[in-house]
């Protein structure tokens, strides 16, 4: 490489900037980056038999499992001592949570703020957080999204003290101008939302609401047709104003589905796959698989993620998404801020 | 109906339970009703005059059992509903929402007496919580938790819930991973006998792995001869994201896991594992290979040994080889394989299988 090449974390900034990389040649690239610093996963594409010498395609790149994430296995491509950021999966105290470990947030933050433009979502100026304020929980990816995307200091913006108390004045102020606004949130505290406050709080026409995460947690049946539902009936936002977040601990990237029963889309960035459970080999175009994710912004990490999601893949950058397998033990964000459930509003 | 009359039909009808219960004849009710009351005619208080002997109790049947079962496998349900059916109790089977074709099948071809004290809805009855009798649960932690909740106290609540069994080799390796492979694989480990894990004892004369080695090889052989039942996509999920998690794991720490697979499919799987915590098996032949502990057994397997059902040992020591093992907790002691054939006799979870279902009115 010459001198004055720019390195491939440079690549990969500029690729999420601009669009302006081949996907799989950096992809292969990116594999062979983290196979020769990433000790674990090396050793695992090894026992594989699967070297940056023999893998010619973004597709036969070694997904590792979540699940290995809550190994005692630095999953990283630096010296683990370096990581400044570690994110963890959600999980009650008894239960072993998974470990991104990060030496920085500049691709997570670049990823996410380009990821979110890109998509062609509303602007965040006039954005409104049901959540903890920042700080509260440093190991949690979505918050430190959330925060990354707020587009201010202000406080009062958060709508969920420390506590785990709704405080719902600044939004009921906010709501009562006429300017729309953009309610992020995971999907529990949503329809915690709609417990708390009854009679509902209609929110400026135009207005957008973010949702994330599942369900699990709740003792009655809930679906995603529940969720918008309800967001409708509290917020009086209609589903083709919602937005559905598809992110994990474990990804630096996110995809979007904006209205009911659509698509999820990735970031250029970013490819999806499917593959059949039985086998582990791809599934065929619109076969429900479990969704691997090839995400370039993960390169301190490992690129190739396996999760137990069904999903159908519509194309390398677009997918349905079926749902959390039920045989595999909960997680998610939503589940994650259940300690932050409300005593009232 | 008397006890004499009721043994005689059940036992007409043994072939019906038998895959599930195992074989018995009318003679092996008389001796479960002795072991259990002490007296077969003890639950009828007309063949207790006619005995002509001094009656000190009399047991009573209770008014209604509701016998709520889990799909996993019929097993339970035959055993529990032969337990009443022998009490005499009028019974209203709770099947699981997917049914129980097993059993649901079976009940057509009872005796018409017996068929007609036997109900059976994939919903609970109306009363089921306000008539008084024995409600038996099996279930997961969920499923007993709530029944627990709802079952007022005159009703005597009986619980099973989950159970995994463990083997322990003690020696004769080779022979010991034919039988572990029959224990692990009938009814892909959805019983609550079924084993989850085999330890080997350090005296076993053999290592871990080789072990483990030899158990994969039995374990095809089984497959070979009894190929397991069809996966859903959940089921086979979890058995392909548990092998890359712990070749993930064995690539970087070989000393502390390494897996023996089925080629091909999921058919079967064999994990080992330095650790001698014991955990719960994701099933469908999925078993780990642990070291005994050769200090303080209880602590090293940890909280899931209070689920444990059955320990099978080879060589089976004996009666009087086995005070050390009972400590670990488990309702069964055995040979290995043969796990998955309790006597009818067995005291399933601990709790004595008719005297538990009947009350005693005291003479004198």
């Amino acid at each position: 490489m010459p001198a004055d090449a720019p390195s491939l974390p440079d690549e990969i900034r500029s690729f999420i900037e601009a669009s302006n990389a081949d996907f799989a040649a950096l992809a292969l690239r990116v594999f062979a980056y983290q196979f020769a610093r990433n000790t674990p996963y090396r050793a695992y594409c090894k026992t594989l038999g699967h070297t940056p010498d023999t893998v010619r395609s973004w597709r036969a790149i070694p997904p590792v499992p979540t699940d290995a994430f809550k190994l005692d296995l630095p999953i990283c491509s630096f010296p683990p001592e370096e990581a400044t950021r570690i994110f963890l999966t959600s999980g009650t105290t008894t239960e072993i949570r998974g470990r991104h470990l990060l030496r920085d947030l500049d691709l997570y933050a670049r990823s996410v703020r380009a990821g979110w433009t890109q998509a062609g979502l509303p602007g965040c100026g006039n954005a409104w957080f049901l959540a903890p304020p920042p700080g509260t929980t440093p190991e949690s990816s979505l918050e430190t999204m959330f925060a990354i995307l707020a587009s201010d200091d202000d406080s009062e913006r958060w709508l969920i003290a420390p506590d785990g108390h709704f405080r719902l004045d600044p939004l009921r102020e906010a709501a009562s101008r006429a300017e729309p606004l953009l309610l992020f949130s995971t999907a529990l505290n949503l329809l915690r939302l709609e417990t708390a406050i009854p009679d509902g709080l209609t929110l400026p026409p135009g207005s957008w609401v973010f949702q994330t995460g599942g369900y699990k947690g709740l003792h009655r049946a809930v679906t995603p047709e529940t969720v918008y539902h309800s967001i409708n009936r509290c917020l009086r936002v209609p589903p083709e104003q919602v937005i559905n977040e598809y992110g994990m601990t474990e990804l630096c990237s996110q995809a979007y589905a904006v209205g009911a029963g659509t698509a999820h889309h990735l970031p250029p960035w970013m490819r999806v796959r499917a593959i059949d459970p039985h086998t582990g080999a791809d599934s065929p175009r619109q076969a429900s698989g479990y969704l691997v994710f090839h995400d370039l912004a993960n390169l301190q990490s490992v690129s190739a993620i396996r999760t137990q999601d069904f999903g159908r893949v519509i194309d390398d950058g677009a997918f349905f998404l079926d749902g959390r397998d039920p045989g595999a033990l909960p997680r998610g964000c939503s589940r994650g801020s259940d300690a932050f459930a409300p005593a009232r509003s | 109906m008397t006890t004499d009359e009721r043994l005689t039909l059940i036992a007409a009808a043994s072939g019906l339970f038998a895959p599930y219960t195992g074989p018995f004849d009318r003679r092996d009710l008389e001796e479960l009703l002795t072991a259990e009351l002490g007296d077969i005619h003890a639950l009828h208080p007309a063949e207790c005059e006619e005995s002509k002997q001094p009656r000190h109790r009399v047991a009573r049947a209770p008014q209604r059992i509701l016998h709520v079962v889990s799909g996993n496998t019929p097993h339970a349900a035959f055993q529990s509903l032969l337990r009443g059916l022998l009490v005499g109790a009028p019974n209203h089977v709770k099947l699981p929402r997917c049914g129980l074709p097993e059993l649901e099948s079976a009940l057509p071809l009872l005796p018409p007496a017996l068929r007609e004290t036997i109900a059976v809805s994939n919903e609970l009855p109306e009363d089921w919580n306000s008539a008084p009798g024995v409600v038996i649960v099996f279930g997961n932690d969920e499923t007993i938790d709530w029944f627990a909740r709802h079952t007022p106290p005159p009703i005597r609540f009986i619980a099973h819930g989950h159970r995994l069994s463990i083997g322990l080799v003690m020696g004769d390796p080779d022979h010991a991973a034919r039988l572990a492979a029959r224990d692990v694989s009938l009814y892909d480990q959805q019983g609550c006998l079924s084993t989850h894990a085999v330890y080997v004892h350090p005296d076993a004369g053999c290592s871990l792995d080789a072990f483990a080695a030899l158990l994969a090889t039995e374990m095809e052989q089984f497959n070979a001869d009894s190929p397991r039942g069809p996966l859903s996509d959940s089921e086979a999920g979890a058995i392909t994201n548990l092998r890359e998690t712990i070749r993930f794991h064995g690539a970087s720490h070989p000393e502390e896991t390494a897996l023996w697979e089925s080629a091909g499919g999921t058919d079967w799987t064999v994990i080992r594992e330095r650790d001698p915590l014991l955990k719960p098996s994701i099933l469908n032949r999925v078993v780990y290979v642990k070291p005994w502990p050769t200090g303080d057994t209880l602590p090293a397997l940890g909280p899931a040994l209070r689920h444990l059902a059955c320990l099978a040992i080879h060589p089976f020591p004996g009666a009087d080889g086995l005070a050390a093992y009972v400590s670990t907790g488990p309702s069964r002691i055995c040979a290995l394989g043969d796990t998955q054939f309790p006597p009818l006799t067995w005291h399933q979870d601990g709790i004595p299988p008719i005297a538990s279902l009947v009350s005693w009115t005291d003479i004198g």
